[in-house]
């Protein structure tokens, strides 16, 4: 379906990178829809969003898949003044096509974030509603056509949950030359329309900070204590997250770990990622991944290696074709080949 | 005398027919870059702004001035000569570069900066908008904005002084 539209969307590119006079129109490729008052700098309310649909090939007996895994909504409004409103609605597997079957019972409508946003400053910043969780980077940015690789590393989600209930205060402190970016937050729990089989917070409070260290890296640290639903024990995670670019070149890095205490019983959940992504020629790019990963219940280490191509043909869009193997398998992580085609509209 | 004269004409010949380092260099010397002033409505509490400041309020990620009032970045095209300047100058990557960025902003809600068409639609822009602040050749501004930074033909960003326009008119570029 979206291989359907790539025609269509290469003739377009975005009016703001264009001189042409008409570039202040209301759509913009990769950009959004802008309502109200497309020519002026506030613009209301702006509606876009991504798409992307994947394929997963066979792993042992279980058969190959494709679906359209995530159809994604942004709306949000910003005035030009001290208060915004923001919010993603996504649409999970409305189809799935595997052999023999072809169903739309899978479809679930998702809550991803609904929030609003006051600025006493560039420094203070206050968010009530439902985020992203702040922890690392991927997670931050985790839209498909900004990742380079179909699958999501297994400490970006399988450590904590991936969103958050509750009030933020975050901002940018200008203690270098591009600045401290900061998050306090704490969840009461009692999740905003959460998500069927997510394993959502109970309570959390938590913290991050990401800052340039060198030209071309970024450094992030996080920090959350929180209780989830599945289980009453308390868990402490400290994250460490690095991003190098330069050239088109990216070296970037995940690293957490995780203590749980159940009375007086502790135990702990370690994990992380390097990912290289290399420029093979102007839009095409090579992709290597290895992960580590040990769970609280499991004995053993996993390896994940991965190996992959992704495809920019242009900006908001990217096919990507991967292959991946899991070695001390405990939990039952699925190998073998994964493409998508991922956009930004 | 005469083969003064032959001489003399051949050497004139040769100036013409294969000219020297000296006189192709005079021909071939391209113009200097235009100093790009960077401009702000007359009223804007700006204080204190560097390169650094700069390239923030161009990424989106300063949005205040000093007063709370909401800074209103304005670029050129991405293809015109001083939006790539700009670019690497202040923003240290070409418009083209800075896309991966805008996308992930864009995930968050904030889209990159309003695009005028020309350096005349920059000028009439930020006179007229509160918090705005764009940039265009020193020499075809006029006292409606208020000049905040300049940045020279190698790039290099310098504060603003009261002699900066003199450079036009010591120049005598077109405009003055």
């Amino acid at each position: 379906m979206l291989l359907a539209l790539l025609p269509a969307l290469s003739s377009v590119s975005p009016a703001w990178a264009t001189d042409d006079p008409t570039a202040q129109s209301a759509y913009e490729f990769g950009r959004g829809y802008r309502l109200g008052a497309p020519d002026t700098l506030s613009g209301d309310f702006t509606l876009g969003g991504y798409a992307h649909a994947d394929y997963e090939g066979p792993d042992g007996d279980a058969p190959w898949n494709a679906s359209l895994e995530a159809l994604s909504a942004l709306l949000w409004w910003d005035g030009g003044g001290r208060w915004r409103f923001f919010s993603e609605l996504e649409i999970d597997d409305a189809l799935v096509v595997a052999p023999g079957d072809t169903t739309t019972d899978d479809a679930e409508v998702v809550l991803e974030r609904l929030h609003l946003d006051y600025a006493y400053s560039d420094a203070v910043q206050l968010r009530l509603g439902k985020f992203l969780t702040p922890v690392g980077r991927w997670n931050l940015i985790h839209a498909a056509p900004l990742t380079w690789t179909t699958s999501r590393p297994l400490i970006t989600e399988a450590t904590f949950p991936t969103n958050a209930t509750g009030a933020m205060l975050y901002g940018v402190l200008p203690l270098t030359a591009e600045g401290v970016e900061y998050a306090l937050y704490a969840s009461p729990g009692e999740e905003l329309f959460p998500e069927k089989e997510v394993d959502t917070f109970t309570e959390a409070w938590g913290a991050r900070m990401a800052a340039s260290v060198l030209p071309h890296a970024q450094l992030g640290v996080s920090v959350a204590n929180f209780r989830q639903e599945s289980a009453p024990d308390r868990k402490t995670l400290y994250g460490l997250d690095a991003l190098w670019s330069w050239q088109r070149f990216e070296l970037s890095g995940e690293l957490a770990y995780v203590t749980r205490e159940i009375g007086e019983e502790r135990a702990e959940e370690r994990g992380h990622y390097v990912q290289l992504v290399a420029p093979l020629s102007a839009q095409l790019y090579a992709v290597l991944r290895y992960e580590g990963f040990r769970a609280a219940a499991t004995v053993g280490d996993l390896s994940l290696y991965l190996g992959g191509l992704t495809w920019r043909p242009m900006s908001g869009l990217a096919l990507k074709a991967e292959y991946a193997k899991a070695t001390d398998n405990d939990i039952g992580l699925r190998d073998g080949v994964r493409a998508s085609i991922a956009v930004l509209f | 005398m005469r083969r003064l004269g032959l001489a003399c004409g051949l050497a004139a010949c040769l100036a013409v027919c294969f000219p020297g380092p000296t006189v192709a260099a005079a021909a071939q010397a391209p113009a200097p870059a235009p100093v790009i002033a960077v401009v702000v409505h007359p009223a804007a509490a700006t204080g204190a702004v560097d390169a650094d400041a700069l390239a923030q309020i161009f990424k989106r990620r300063k949005i205040y001035w000093r007063d709370g009032v909401r800074i209103q970045p304005v670029n050129l095209p991405a293809d015109h000569p001083l939006r790539q300047r700009f670019s690497q100058a202040v923003l240290r990557q070409t418009p083209e570069a800075l896309d991966e960025y805008w996308n992930e902003q864009y995930f968050h809600g904030v889209l990159p900066p309003h695009v005028q068409a020309s350096e005349t639609a920059v000028l009439r822009f930020v006179a007229a908008t509160a918090g705005a602040i764009g940039y265009l050749d020193l020499c075809t501004l006029d006292d409606s904005v208020r000049v905040l930074l300049t940045i020279d033909g190698d790039g290099r960003v310098h504060a603003a002084d009261a002699e900066a326009r003199s450079y036009c008119q010591a120049a005598d570029l077109p405009g003055h």
